[in-house]
């Protein structure tokens, strides 16, 4: 009977106890060492395969809303690109990325005077699948100004676009499961994917094979944000959130138990 | 009443099958002129997504003002003016040739200010209001996460053992649950995944093809 009033939790007292087991470590960081999955591994590891000079287009859809899930895995993969010398275009995608990739970049450490010469920014605009297919068979059919309206065609702001016209110019895809179809099946240009923790990792796995593609790793969340950090060694904020997360999980499973054990006893209490 | 079929009946399907045609053969055929209509057609779908983006706006307006004129309840007035009030403080500061950076001939949407505005009132509240969903999770899960029968057991263990997947501490004490969390995710849900997108890919061709014969009910405005 009593394990049957576990029931009855009021859903309250749920959200109070939840925000305060969260609250807590944002205050007093824990510390709870981090692993990093084979997943984020091969995330890091393909970007790695590719020689400096190479071009990699990222999708950037920057939603304000979704940003602390998010923000880690973006400032860290930017760093990892710059690192790693690549030339890298930044397509925004949602209304909320002209401002936020500011932000992202500025957090990431670029040097905004390489504008034009090691990334080039594309205006906002909004991208589905038949705005894709146009962008990639031809860049300047889609764009002619980059986001601060300088042509693309001017070689003394934006010498980068000067070598790149069209898919044949990209070596690697930073994008969402979305762009699957386009980039690999009709291009062939290899993808690694990147995203929220709702909006990428329920539909990653059928695109996912660290060996034949189409999508050779990805990371999805400020938890795997955090292993990106780890991974990449750039750390920053995935890695601080990870204690709050942790602690909310294990609240999680302790109330799926309750939830559990009530059933139990009111399926007792039925017998009796 | 021969040419109200016609305007609601016969030229959306016209427009429709002008459309499609030439986008599906140029998924076979090589040729400029197809090619071109193709990226035509591309790039309008952006145009008119962002042209919904300014209507949007004016209808949010439109509908605030009609709230503020019929609702008797007063109490709800000060919600709908300080909505208003960010709202119309956004697109001034964000439109306002003041802020206006001539050089790349931009409006205010870099400027300082702007960007207080838009992380101050539309961050924060968006940004909380996805975390909210984190405590509808838990409450939910608390309640539907139990061992009912067989087809919830399976998704009670498959939901756990992924999200303790994605928590880095049961990763460091129980290292098996990571390969398995992700062997659920890449192999367990990825059947599943595929058969709904080959069902979804034959409901489409279905739809497709009723559109173009004229029996789809929901592309025209009348029937025959």
């Amino acid at each position: 009977m009593a394990l049957a009033k576990l029931g009855k939790i009021d859903y309250r007292f749920i959200y109070a106890f939840m925000t305060i087991i969260t609250f807590i470590p944002l205050i007093y960081p824990i510390g709870i060492p981090t692993t990093v999955g084979d997943n984020v591994k091969n995330y890091v590891n393909k970007i790695e395969t590719y020689p400096a000079g190479s071009v990699a287009l990222t999708s950037f859809s920057g939603y304000i809303t979704m940003l602390p899930d998010v923000e880690p895995i973006y400032v860290a993969t930017y760093k990892l690109l710059f690192a790693r010398g690549f030339k890298v275009l930044i397509l925004l995608t949602d209304v909320d990325a002209p401002i936020v990739i500011t932000q992202v970049l500025n957090k990431a450490g670029v040097d905004w005077s390489k504008e034009g010469i090691d990334f080039v920014i594309f205006p906002y605009m909004s991208m589905d699948e038949a705005a894709h297919v146009v962008f990639t068979d031809n860049i300047r059919s889609y764009f002619i100004n980059d986001w601060k309206l300088r042509s693309l065609d001017n070689a003394t702001n934006l010498p980068l676009m000067q070598e790149i016209y069209d898919y044949t110019d990209f070596d690697l895809v930073v994008g969402s499961t979305g762009h699957v179809s386009r980039y690999n099946v009709w291009c062939g240009i290899d993808i690694v994917a990147w995203g929220t923790g709702t909006g990428l990792l329920p539909f990653v796995g059928p695109f996912y094979d660290p060996i034949n593609g189409p999508i050779y790793g990805y990371v999805g969340g400020a938890s795997q944000g955090g292993e990106l950090e780890i991974a990449t060694g750039y750390l920053g904020d995935g890695i601080k959130t990870n204690d709050a997360k942790n602690l909310g999980i294990i609240t999680l499973c302790i109330i799926i138990i309750i939830g559990n054990l009530s059933m139990l006893g009111e399926k007792e209490g039925g017998k009796e | 009443m021969a040419s109200r079929n016609f305007i609601r009946r016969d030229l959306p399907l016209i427009l429709v099958a002008l459309t499609a045609f030439p986008i599906l053969l140029n998924r076979f055929v090589t040729d400029d002129l197809l090619k071109n209509y193709w990226t035509t057609l591309g790039s309008w779908t952006s145009y008119i997504s962002m042209i919904a983006w300014g209507l949007g706006v004016i209808y949010l307006f439109n509908g605030e003002y009609h709230a503020l004129q019929m609702n008797k309840d007063k109490g709800i007035v000060p919600y709908l003016m300080f909505g208003i009030l960010v709202g119309f403080s956004l697109l001034l500061v964000g439109m306002s040739i003041l802020y206006a950076d001539w050089t790349t001939m931009q409006l205010g949407i870099r400027h300082e200010s702007y960007v207080w505005w838009y992380n101050g009132f539309y961050g924060a509240q968006s940004q909380a209001f996805y975390g909210l969903m984190f405590l509808y999770l838990m409450s939910a899960s608390y309640r539907m996460l139990r061992f009912r029968n067989l087809e919830a057991s399976i998704l009670l263990l498959s939901g756990v053992i992924y999200t303790l997947r994605n928590t880095p501490i049961f990763n460091l004490y129980f290292p098996w649950m990571m390969p398995l969390g992700e062997w659920i995710n890449n192999i367990g849900y990825t059947g599943g995944y595929n058969a709904a997108l080959i069902c979804m890919a034959f409901g489409s061709l279905l739809v497709g093809c009723r559109q173009l014969l004229g029996r789809e009910r929901t592309a025209v405005e009348v029937t025959a």
